[in-house]
């Protein structure tokens, strides 16, 4: 009898357990890979729009996958609620005051990054709410510096979403300083029937409204260049400075309402013991402190441009526009304070380089 | 039928029963309307020429064809109506020795003689099985080394392992279809010994043959089959006196083929004249339970 | 008007040998089930089955499904990279070797080793009234022959199917280092982490399907032979004719099946 015989029942043992101790195996590993005896977590969030997100998209935290997207539905009141799960080992990273971003790439695919609450507590209960980024509460939360907010895995998907609001302040905020420039050129050119400090105060609404754009800019600026305490800086010094011109302007007995006003005697220029020049100087200094606050501004955003120019140039060609919508206001403030009455001459432009390079002058 | 038709007997002394039986291979009748019993404890042996349907007679009885028309029953089940289990159940009590042997070729001849003890007899042993193997191998004098396959031995050898193969669960009813063909003198002498002692135990004999010595020996009863037909049937004695011209033919051609014997031909079947010549203790075989020769209750038709 | 009466008898004919073919599988099975609770002495020839129809084949097997996996991770490699989609490397290899290939080459090795020789096996068998002598000794010959056979030839595809998983992607590692030398860790998370259970259950879902198919076929057309020794190269021919056939249309069923 052949050997091969003999130990028939060993070889057919040996050939069956070995492959199935293989596929055993292979599930414990594929298991052990793919989460299959570990619990996760749900947690949902209400969003305004479906469109970008997606069933098992990724929900991410410092780059790392610790969820998936399990659901999205639309709710009775209109909302879309997603619901996520994270994974247990990540449980405890979804402290109180975390938020999530819905952050989609226009390559394509999304995610959603968790940002996690700063102060160390127990991880939220299961199924509750999740406030997204855009949300008053993660508003309120991260102005109040509870939320550690990172920039996400990918620069574009993370900058495309910041940005996009502040893209539509700004064509706002352009909107306003052609306005604004057109209402002074009319003024200086006497044709205007409102008085200055109608334009200004508008000047100072405009101001307010960029300081707000750059708010959103800031948080950026924070995560790319952290150059947002700088901004906010300057454009409040921009705001108190514009608030004093307009205070002093808004006085019946002004300077420029008399000044401009036809009616108005240049005797009393000279008579009233220098009061009025005063308060021409005043202002004047006033307007210079906003110009010059106005500047840097445009210096911050020249900066954040040639940031944004090296990762998207679209958003660098809108940035561009605003600089120079921003640019052209501060021609008009200049204007307004080298006001041949009051001064003599424009000084030279400031020339802005432009940052922005063609999307085809560029490796793509 | 033709010969003396008896009233059937009762069912627990008919060992197999065909009721109407037709078998036709590829359209040619080989049996046709067979009604026959066989008694149990008796051993009745089938003749008939070459091609007359006599195994196909034997292979139908023993429930290996399916009949045609008509019903078969062994020990006192129908086949038709009994299901799987039962069958096999009924077949474990039942041996069946081929023509050719038909072993089992891929096995060895001891696996050959186990596999039937092996799978009816789940409660014996290894050392119980090689036992029995053992008892039959030396009461039969096949070869004392089983470990060769059928292929490897000679035709009379296989017939004797195809014989203790069908031996070796101690059946109630055995068919055998030529057992003694090519088996040389010394072993056909064990085989009938072993057949004898089977009948003297009460088990139930049918046999298909052409040796006159396998029907003298040890046939009670004599069933003669032509174009597949029973010509006759019934006890040795009056078979073999039958005047029929059909059955004295079927019987002295039969005979002739195998016996060149000078005297009236039919003495070869005379049980009498057999029995003494060739068994020195021949008287064992008259003081059985069931004396050879009180023939005339043996319910035959 | 004979044309019709041909074709009527024709149909019937088929419809009738279809419907014992369902006969004969149903019986398979039924008698697999006694089988399973009651082995007795038919142990011996499952484990001979799987001897034959398994371990003796694996060499084939690896040998095929090695050089199989090095092909695809050559080809993979050579092309996927030019579009930046080398990961895709994973799921080619899943999709080949573990969904399609695996089972049914496997099952195609097996036909053409085994369900031949199960063909002739029985149908000498039948020749030399080996089966009458089964059934004359009581043991039912569907659960002693063609039941092992069944089980022995459903098993061994299985885990020849497992097997040539095994050493199709041991072997397109192996050329990886080669081509594009990563550490095994890397192409096993790679590789881990794209598998799914679905494709492992439809690989193993095909592979004892094509395995019932191979033993329901060869079994078949050698108990279908009735006495002549010159039929049973006719049977063999039919038996790896129908497999073939068979395991192709059921291959496409369960891929089907897989997408829907």
């Amino acid at each position: 009898m052949k050997l091969r015989y003999r130990f028939a029942n060993q070889a057919v043992g040996v050939f069956i357990l070995l492959a199935i101790a293989a596929a055993v195996a292979l599930l414990v590993l594929m298991g052990s890979n793919q989460r299959w005896f570990r619990r996760n977590y749900e947690y949902y969030a209400l969003i305004d729009d479906a469109r970008d997100v997606s069933v098992g998209m990724a929900v991410t935290f410092r780059g790392f996958t610790i969820g998936r997207v399990t659901s999205i539905s639309l709710t009775a009141a209109n909302n879309v609620d997603v619901r996520f799960t994270i994974q247990e080992e990540y449980i405890e990273q979804v402290r109180q005051r975390s938020i999530i971003q819905i952050v989609s790439s226009p390559l394509g695919g999304g995610q959603i990054v968790l940002h996690q609450g700063r102060a160390p507590t127990p991880p939220l209960p299961e199924a509750s709410r999740i406030p997204t980024y855009d949300s008053k509460e993660a508003l309120q939360w991260r102005t109040a510096n509870e939320v550690i907010v990172l920039r996400a895995a990918d620069p574009i998907a993370q900058i495309v979403a910041q940005v996009e609001p502040i893209l539509l302040n700004l064509d706002i905020v352009m909107a306003n300083v052609v306005e604004l420039t057109d209402e002074i050129n009319l003024a200086l050119l006497g044709q205007s029937a409102g008085p200055v400090a109608g334009i200004l105060t508008g000047l100072e609404s405009t101001v307010a409204e960029v300081e707000r754009a750059v708010a959103r800019v800031s948080v950026v600026i924070d995560s790319a260049a952290a150059q947002a305490d700088l901004v906010l800086e300057d454009l409040n010094s921009i705001t108190s400075n514009l608030e004093a011109t307009t205070a002093q302007l808004r006085d019946p007995t002004g300077l420029v309402p008399r000044l401009l006003d036809p009616s108005g005697s240049i005797a009393t220029l000279l008579d009233d013991d220098n009061v009025l020049f005063d308060q021409i100087t005043g202002t004047v200094a006033a307007l210079d402190l906003t110009i010059a606050g106005l500047s840097q501004t445009l210096d911050e955003l020249s900066r954040f441009t040639a940031y944004l120019n090296t990762a998207q140039p679209q958003i660098a060609t809108l940035l561009e526009e605003g600089r120079a919508a921003l640019n052209t206001g501060q021609d008009v403030l200049l204007g307004l304070r080298n006001n041949p009455l009051l001064r003599g001459g424009i000084p030279p432009v400031r020339e802005q380089p432009s940052t922005f390079q063609g999307i085809r002058d560029g490796e793509f | 039928m033709e010969s003396t038709m008896n009233e059937r007997p009762a069912q627990n002394e008919t060992a197999c029963a065909l009721d109407g039986v037709s078998v036709s291979y590829e359209g040619e009748a080989v049996l046709a309307d067979v009604t026959l019993w066989f008694p149990v404890r008796r051993c009745t042996v089938i003749m008939g020429f070459s091609g007359s349907g006599k195994s196909t007679l034997l292979k139908t009885g023993a429930g290996l064809v399916v009949p045609d028309r008509g019903s078969v029953s062994i020990l006192g089940t129908d086949l038709a109506r009994s299901n799987d289990r039962e069958v096999e159940r009924l077949r474990s009590r039942t041996g069946f020795v081929f023509q050719d042997g038909a072993l089992w070729q891929n096995m060895t001849l001891r696996a050959n003689i186990e596999l039937p003890l092996r799978y009816h007899r789940p409660d014996l042993d290894r050392e119980q099985i090689d036992g029995i193997v053992a008892q039959k191998v030396e009461e039969l004098g096949a070869r004392k080394r089983l470990e060769l396959r059928p292929a490897q031995v000679s035709a009379g050898e296989r017939k004797v392992v195809s014989f203790i193969r069908a031996l070796i669960v101690d059946p109630e009813l055995v068919f055998l279809d030529e057992p003694t063909t090519s088996v040389d003198g010394e072993r056909s002498d064990l085989m009938f010994r072993a057949l004898r002692t089977l009948k003297e135990r009460g088990r139930t004999i049918i046999a298909v043959t052409h040796d006159p010595r396998l029907a003298s020996q040890i046939a009670d009863n004599l069933v003669v089959v032509a174009h597949g037909r029973v010509i006759a049937s019934g006890p040795m004695r009056e078979v073999v006196r039958s005047t029929d011209r059909d059955v004295v033919r079927v019987l002295t051609d039969v005979l002739s083929e195998t016996a060149t014997y000078a005297g009236d031909i039919l003495d070869l079947l005379d049980p009498s004249i057999a029995t003494n010549d060739r068994r020195p203790d021949g008287d064992q075989s008259e003081g059985g339970p069931e004396p050879v020769d009180d023939a005339d209750d043996l319910l035959l038709s | 008007m004979r044309v019709v009466e041909q074709i009527g008898s024709r149909a019937i004919d088929r419809v009738a040998r279809a419907l014992y073919a369902i006969g004969f599988v149903v019986e398979i099975l039924r008698q697999t089930g006694r089988f399973v609770t009651n082995r007795r002495a038919t142990a011996k020839v499952l484990t001979m089955q799987i001897l034959f129809t398994g371990v003796d084949a694996l060499n084939v097997i690896a040998t095929i499904s090695l050089g199989i996996g090095a092909v695809i991770v050559i080809q993979g490699l050579s092309i996927l990279p030019q579009f930046g989609q080398g990961q895709l490397i994973y799921n080619i290899l899943i999709v080949v070797i573990t969904r399609e290939l695996g089972p049914i080459l496997t099952a195609l090795i097996v036909a053409a080793r085994s369900g031949t020789a199960i063909a002739s096996d029985l149908g000498n068998m039948v020749v030399s009234h080996e089966i009458e002598a089964y059934t004359a000794t009581g043991i039912n010959p569907i659960r002693h022959l063609v039941v092992p056979r069944f089980i022995g030839v459903t098993v061994s595809t299985f885990v020849l199917n497992l097997y040539f998983n095994i050493f199709g992607l041991a072997g397109s590692f192996l050329v990886t280092q080669f081509v594009n030398p990563i550490s095994f860790a890397e192409y096993s998370s790679g590789l881990l982490g794209t598998i799914a259970l679905v494709d492992i259950v439809s690989s193993c879902v095909k592979s004892v399907v094509f395995g019932a198919i191979i033993s329901f076929v060869a079994t078949f057309h050698g108990l279908a032979i009735e006495r002549s020794s010159t039929e049973i190269p006719v049977a063999v021919i039919k038996s790896v004719g129908h497999s073939v056939t068979l395991l192709i249309l059921a291959n496409a069923v369960l891929t089907l099946v897989y997408y829907l």
